[in-house]
């Protein structure tokens, strides 16, 4: 099987507001794969279905050809998906070091048993630092993540999704906020990142960057997939001209 | 020693047991005003355990306290499904109250009247748990699963996004301080000869919760100060007899207005530490001139 996330019909309602409807996707393993859409077309709560945070109310989700639709999220977490913040959700006062380990926490023995454990073993933390040099953040590693540049933040973000070693990442915004030079970066480390193995969705504002980056991309407009398919055609289709580009 | 000296130190170790507790549902980013209540699960059962079937102290203590989990385990699954802190409350509240009227009514553990005869709380067992305990707290904040309960403490959400388990992670820390709270009761009982219902209602989590807010219920060592301060200081204010409730509550009050994170926080213990650092560290080159 190629791909490594298919949704089928999947509808999420809130109320009377349908935020998804019917929606399929298939990503294929090995894709940086773009999901653009307006305001409130849907695409943050997309991830937020795919990952658990909620349940969908109709259709399924498979991930690696398993029907993950009813499965708690951090079940879902441990099997191989990992997510990125649109909105920066970080712990506290911790610092990058201990935030990057939490993405890390659920492959290693977190309860009583691990008491006598440090939080950090010296095999961990090497490996914590060479995610750190990867994003380019390693100065940063005994701060406080809070107190980082926005840019900075999310990388940081980042560093913690991949600390779990996933399958699929799924990447909400991953430029916002950013300089122009911060993106370059970014749009890199993307590349490597799938270039490791790891499949790649992107949900992004910024059309440009995108565009560029992705090799396959679908378009929400209220919570309908309006369009799918290579960024050349996204780029030419009347509907998604009108909805999301603009009609001039 | 005095036995007066001893009296308020057994006090304010089973106080400071009593602050851990609730500082243990805080440090998963819960809250309970149910611990008078599982404190009090801890002090009838162990205190039935020893005056009517002469079980041993020790014995009684734990077994006790681990009922008293039980019940936290219980409380803490519906709790979970209670995001907001003011509803908590509520809820916490009502197992508390549950408690209380079934203490209240139960023939076998004295009713109304209480429950007498139980003896054997010394200073130096009283200590021990205490020690056991701040040694328990201050190894797990250092280990992975304090890392864990951390990451569930200021974000949950996030933290699910990470595979950790919240809902595990909230319950067991929940059933922990309901089996301290328990462990609390059964030593207090011990000390005090003589318990009843009222000890353990309302007032009873509330003063617990003061102990938390007005150290600080971000760090270990808040709820500890606080317990130890408040308490010392209730001995203080004894002679102005029933005011005395009505002075807590005021500086309460106080600390919220001046303080709202408690005496101690974190940035604090980070300033110490790095004042004592600086000092060690201007004292060492002193010595090397």
């Amino acid at each position: 099987m190629s791909e490594i996330l298919v949704t089928k019909r999947l509808t999420k309602k809130f109320g009377g507001l349908t935020a998804l409807s019917e929606v399929d996707l298939e990503v294929s393993k090995g894709d940086i794969y773009g999901i653009i859409g307006p305001n409130g077309a849907g695409k943050t709560t997309l991830f937020n279905v795919v990952t658990g945070l909620f349940f969908g109310d109709h259709g399924k989700i498979f991930f690696d050809g398993v029907d993950i639709t009813r499965i708690e999220a951090h079940l879902r977490i441990r099997m191989g998906i990992a997510r990125t913040f649109q909105n920066l959700s970080f712990f506290g006062k911790m610092s990058v070091r201990e935030t990057v380990m939490v993405g890390y926490l659920c492959h290693t023995h977190h309860g009583y048993r691990s008491i006598f454990c440090r939080r950090q073993s010296a095999e961990e933390n090497k490996r914590i630092e060479d995610l750190l040099l990867f994003m380019g953040i390693e100065k940063y590693k005994g701060e406080n993540v809070i107190n980082l540049p926005i840019g900075d933040q999310r990388k940081v973000d980042m560093a913690r999704a991949l600390a779990g070693n996933p399958k699929l990442i799924l990447l909400d915004e991953p430029v916002s906020g950013m300089t122009a030079g911060e993106m370059g970066t970014v749009a890199e480390a993307i590349r490597n990142i799938r270039d490791s193995g790891i499949t790649v969705i992107v949900v992004e504002h910024n059309v440009n960057f995108i565009m560029s980056l992705a090799n396959h991309m679908a378009v929400l407009n209220f919570g309908h997939r309006i369009a799918d398919g290579p960024p050349r055609e996204i780029q030419q289709n009347v509907e998604v001209i009108e909805a999301y580009l603009g009609s001039e | 020693m005095n036995l007066y000296i001893a009296g308020i130190l057994i006090t304010i170790e089973i106080n400071v047991i009593l602050a851990l507790s609730l500082y243990s549902v805080i440090s998963t980013g819960q809250f309970s005003l149910a611990h008078g209540a599982f404190m009090g699960i801890g002090a009838y059962i162990s205190s039935v355990l020893t005056v009517n079937f002469h079980v041993p102290l020790g014995v009684a203590l734990l077994i006790a306290a681990l009922i008293s989990g039980g019940f936290g385990i219980i409380v803490g699954f519906p709790a979970l499904r209670v995001r907001r802190n003011l509803y908590l409350a509520i809820a916490t509240l009502g197992f508390g109250e549950i408690m209380r009227v079934v203490f209240l009514n139960t023939e076998y553990i004295g009713a109304a009247t209480g429950f007498r005869g139980m003896k054997g709380t010394s200073l130096s067992l009283a200590t021990g748990v205490v020690a056991i305990l701040i040694i328990f707290f201050y190894v797990v904040e250092r280990s992975r699963l304090g890392l864990a309960r951390e990451a569930v403490r200021y974000n949950p959400d996030a933290a699910s996004m990470m595979g950790l388990n919240v809902t595990r992670i909230k319950v067991t820390a929940f059933a922990q301080g309901a089996f301290m709270a328990g462990l609390a009761g059964g030593l207090y009982a011990h000390y005090a000869y003589f318990i009843e219902p009222s000890t353990f209602g309302f007032f009873g989590s509330l003063i617990i919760l003061f102990f938390v807010i007005f150290g600080g219920g971000e760090v270990l060592w808040g709820s500890i100060i606080g317990a130890v301060i408040l308490t010392a200081l209730l001995e203080l204010l004894r002679f102005t007899l029933s005011w005395r409730i009505a002075f807590y509550g005021a500086i309460i009050v106080i600390i919220m207005l001046v303080r709202p994170q408690g005496l101690v926080d974190k940035n604090l213990l980070n300033w110490i530490s790095d004042s004592v650092r600086g000092m060690v560290s201007f004292g060492g080159s002193k010595r090397g001139e």
